[in-house]
């Protein structure tokens, strides 16, 4: 939908405006209906073969925002409000906690970033004006701008990702140049902002490739079944950089900052292992840390993706999350393993 | 709750998961070791065997079904036995090696030709089993008893357990029958004379998928595991559940593991004394719901309820009708005028 409109605008001579864009995960095949009972301030709605409308007001004006489904299960909403705008902020903050747990952000890790920062630089040369960070073992900020002059080029995505030790810091944001075909912004959240540009080319790159991902997300989190005949086979691993001993902090640290999700610790004095509670549907997963650098998330019999997928978010932003990946299980070990020498 | 009380609450529970992480670092020798699982035909977690001349209920830490016919019948301890209760656990390693009949997969009793015993100890107290096993074994009126004393020590720095067979006073490994691999085979092998591994990675898993063992389950532990996983299958979102202990015993015996009803009943007298759940006749209340900020887990929430339970109604219901009652007597009380007496009644 949103690659004809770019064309219908064209043609139409109609510019638009700058267009703000948040992926989401949801277990709905369409949620249009389930954010209008539940979000605040909707008037209006209308459910459309790509997704749908949604009229709000605040503060008695009024203003449209679209879903425009990417994928089977992954939407993004989209609008002209700025993300840093209260009626953006609305949507990010208050209307998709409303319908937690059956829809959930994406987050973007680093890797992420390079990878759509390269596939820009396949239209146009990436020029970085603006980038921010997070320190993960405080939380401090980290933020770097650059601005234009004629003694030489901005940093490149990648110039500007190398100062991000992974694991160490997050990325936050880049704003960026691409020739003159595009000024863009992209968040870890997975979002981004057309200030400027080629709509049909932000669509073709940026939400194909916001799509894609949220897609591989999805599937690393669906299918992970426990069955109660069946030894556990299939897990989902999570790598970070930060030291053990401070795993348990930073954990509770990010669960107390999603909303609904509870850890109990069982064992103390053995390894970390927690049992993660979703109280919004009674999903649960344990959650275990025998080897440094990676923790494992095995589901609980009853799981749903959109669960995991935040309980997995309020972790790995705390923890400094490198990478999420499915991890099948051996059935059988090296016997090696089990010697002492 | 007097801190006694939860000091030993906690002790129990501490000393069980030990005991647990044991018997699944065993399992995982048994069952995720290819070329050792072809000669099992069953593991089994929570044996019931009888005993062979007075029939009562046995109920060791694990058994062995092999291919061949035979058993390993295996027991483990968390502490150093005493003078006291060495005798004690003499004469239930002496039943447990003259039993005939063990577990198979569908739980029926079965015939075996030989049975070897083996207790699991602490490696600080395994040279007084040995010597234990070795006089009673001695002096006990029964022969061809095979009982083999293991001794295990834990590293702190990778929770992992190292388990060997020490040769103390003629002490020696379970019998392999001519089974290839045996664990008389791993332990004699010259390479392996420091023990066998029980890594965190491996016997987490079984943990996940086998909660609980033989033993009385710890009532801290079966509280937080109903909790987190078992009342979120029932109910999602706040709601007091009506649970009926013999139904949640059923449901978790289908999924996690055996335990018993009496088992959830102290579970939910823990839950009670923590005021989130209520008994009323056969039945309980439990006012299930998210407890605490996000940033506190559920184990430290319940000690510190069990510390100082709060007042107030338990059940959601109860807080609904107070809340109700509450906002009623403050409508009445601002309906009411102002009483005025006269000074004087004539």
């Amino acid at each position: 939908m949103l690659p004809e409109m770019a064309q219908q605008a064209k043609s139409d001579k109609v510019r638009v405006p700058q267009l703000t864009v948040a992926t989401v995960i949801t277990e709905a095949a369409n949620p249009v209906e389930q954010l209008a009972m539940r979000g605040i301030g909707i008037r209006e709605h209308r459910v459309t073969s790509w997704g749908g409308l949604l009229r709000a007001e605040m503060n008695r004006r009024p203003y449209v925002i679209g879903l425009w489904r990417g994928s089977d299960n992954v939407f993004h909403f989209f609008g002209s409000p700025p993300v840093t705008s209260p009626r953006w902020k609305r949507v990010e903050q208050s209307w998709i906690s409303r319908v937690a747990p059956t829809m959930s952000r994406v987050l973007l890790n680093q890797d992420d970033f390079s990878a759509i920062g390269d596939l820009l630089a396949e239209h146009g040369s990436i020029e970085v004006n603006r980038m921010t960070a997070r320190v993960v073992a405080d939380g401090s900020s980290y933020s770097r701008g650059w601005p234009e002059h004629e003694l030489g080029r901005r940093p490149s995505h990648r110039d500007a990702l190398s100062e991000i030790a992974p694991g160490r810091m997050t990325i936050g944001s880049i704003s960026m140049h691409v020739g003159d075909r595009m000024y863009v912004h992209l968040r870890r959240q997975a979002g981004a902002t057309l200030y400027s540009g080629s709509l049909a080319l932000f669509c073709s790159t940026v939400l194909a490739r916001l799509t894609a991902l949220a897609k591989d997300r999805l599937s690393v989190l669906s299918g992970v079944s426990r069955s109660a005949k069946r030894p556990i086979l299939e897990a989902v691993q999570m790598s970070f950089e930060l030291d053990s001993s401070a795993v348990k902090a930073k954990l509770l640290d990010g669960l107390g900052k999603s909303h609904g999700v509870r850890a109990t610790m069982l064992y103390n004095d053995s390894y970390l292992h927690f049992i993660l509670t979703d109280h919004l549907n009674g999903s649960n997963f344990d959650l275990i840390l025998t080897e440094d650098y990676r923790l494992r998330l095995v589901p609980g019999f009853k799981a749903t993706p959109s669960s995991m997928a935040r309980v997995l978010d309020a972790i790995g932003e705390s923890l400094g999350m490198l990478s999420l990946s499915r991890e099948d299980i051996p059935e059988f070990l090296d016997e090696s393993e089990l010697f002492a020498s | 709750m007097d801190s006694d009380s939860i000091d030993e609450l906690r002790r129990v529970y501490r000393n069980y998961v030990r005991c647990a992480e044991i018997i699944a670092t065993v399992e995982v020798w048994f069952t995720k070791s290819e070329e050792m699982a072809s000669t099992v035909q069953h593991f089994e977690r929570f044996p019931k065997l009888e005993h062979h001349e007075k029939g009562t209920l046995l109920t060791p830490d694990f058994t062995v079904l092999f291919n061949d016919g035979t058993a390993l019948i295996g027991e483990v301890s968390r502490v150093a036995l005493r003078e006291e209760s060495v005798d004690k656990a003499w004469k239930q390693l002496e039943a447990y090696a003259q039993v005939s009949k063990v577990q198979d997969q569908t739980g029926t009793l079965v015939e075996v030709s030989a049975v070897d015993v083996v207790v699991i100890v602490p490696h600080n107290g395994s040279m007084r089993m040995c010597q234990a096993v070795a006089e009673r074994k001695a002096s006990s009126k029964a022969d061809n008893l095979w009982i083999s004393v293991f001794e295990w020590s834990h590293d702190s720095d990778d929770n992992t357990y190292t388990i060997k067979c020490p040769p103390t006073d003629g002490n020696v490994a379970p019998r392999g029958h001519g089974r290839e691999p045996s664990l008389e085979g791993w332990l004699t092998q010259t390479d392996n004379s420091d023990g066998l591994r029980g890594r965190p990675e491996h016997f987490s898993l079984v943990q996940i998928e086998r909660r609980f063992t033989n033993d009385p389950i710890p009532p801290l532990y079966l509280a937080t595991i109903l909790w987190s996983q078992v009342f979120g299958d029932i109910s999602d979102g706040e709601a007091d559940i009506k649970i009926v202990p013999a139904d949640i015993a059923r449901r978790v015996n289908r999924k996690f593991g055996k335990v018993r009803s009496p088992d959830v009943k102290s579970a939910l007298a823990v839950l009670e004394q923590a005021r989130l759940a209520r008994q009323q006749g056969s039945e309980w209340i439990v006012a299930y719901r998210e407890l605490g900020r996000g940033s506190d887990s559920f184990d430290d929430v319940l000690l510190q309820r069990l510390r100082k339970p709060p007042s107030g109604p338990v059940t959601l219901a109860e807080r609904k009708k107070k809340s109700l009652d509450r906002k009623e007597t403050l409508k009445n009380r601002a309906l009411q005028e102002k009483f005025d007496l006269p000074d004087e009644i004539v």
